[in-house]
């Protein structure tokens, strides 16, 4: 059966939900694009092109649920800390818990930041790095400027403790952020 | 009394079990599943529900140019995963309807 001409207005809308769909893989956007444009084609052959287009919504609605599984899926399969936070965070507008596991999991992942600094600086400023207690004294990490007058308690030990702590708190967040993606993907079904 | 909002939640929990129960009557493409589904799931949301149940491995596609038509299709069925989670949907959607008509039925 010979192909139709594609209305110009349909021809703007497939163009538009392929930009819309950019993030993704171009097979994956090519195959989203041919089964909706079959199925705008074969609503044509009884309704008329606007209730057509009016019925399927925007380009950009339609795009949004393909592109926020997408990255959802993607930032659970590939760990990495930044991708995962922001795309738990991105939905922190629609979604308490995406709001709570996205600042959780980013403060952890900052902690965790934190005690791997520590286990580095010890030894290129080791007076400047420790864990000291004294009277009304509690200071832990590293310290710019003159030492704390309290007593330093770890010495080289901080490195083994901070690269704990540090290793702790990267599973923490990554488990937590994982565990919200998740849910966010299940609650969308 | 607006219950747009309360009946949005009804349909999108209601979305997966239609499309998945469409699908126990056989091999169907989208503009076929939406014939069944209209009521509870619409057009712009269909495509990314069946796209979405097809990467978790609950429906497998296959493309197809039919005869008398310019376009190919893209054909939908139940995976063995799909069907058994959808038989098992079914049976808590009976269970569940049933409490709630129950409910419903006592407060009448």
């Amino acid at each position: 059966m010979t192909e139709p001409p594609a209305p110009p207005s349909l021809t703007r809308y497939l163009s538009a939900l392929n930009r819309a769909l950019q993030p993704l893989p171009a097979d994956v956007r090519a195959e989203i694009v041919r089964e909706i444009e079959g199925h705008l084609f074969e609503r044509l052959a009884t309704q008329d092109l606007e209730t057509t287009l009016t019925a399927m919504g925007a380009p950009d609605a339609l795009a949004r649920p393909y592109l926020e599984d997408y990255q959802m899926n993607t930032a659970l399969n590939q760990p990495n800390p930044v991708t995962l936070t922001f795309t738990v965070l991105n939905r922190a507008g629609r979604s308490a818990i995406a709001l709570t596991a996205g600042t959780f999991g980013a403060l952890l992942y900052l902690l965790a930041a934190a005690f791997a600094a520590i286990a580095v600086l010890k030894p290129i400023t080791p007076s400047h790095v420790g864990w000291w207690m004294g009277p009304n004294l509690f200071e832990f990490g590293a310290i710019y400027g003159t030492q704390p007058l309290g007593q330093e308690r770890l010495g080289y030990w901080i490195i083994p403790v901070a690269v704990i702590a540090a290793v702790g708190c990267y599973l923490a967040a990554t488990a937590i952020l994982k565990l919200a993606g998740r849910g966010l993907l299940a609650a969308r079904r | 009394m607006d219950i747009t909002g309360w009946q949005a939640q009804l349909r999108k929990g209601a979305a997966e079990l239609a499309v998945l129960a469409a699908l126990r009557r056989g091999e169907l493409y989208g503009l076929q599943i939406l014939g069944l589904v209209s009521e509870v799931v619409s057009e712009g949301a269909l495509y990314p529900l069946l796209n979405r149940l097809e990467r978790d491995g609950k429906l497998i596609a296959r493309w197809s140019l039919d005869a008398g038509s310019a376009h190919p299709r893209k054909y939908y069925t139940l995976s063995p995963d799909g069907a058994a989670i959808a038989a098992e949907m079914i049976r808590h959607w009976g269970e569940f309807k049933g409490a709630v008509a129950q409910i419903v039925e006592d407060s009448a």
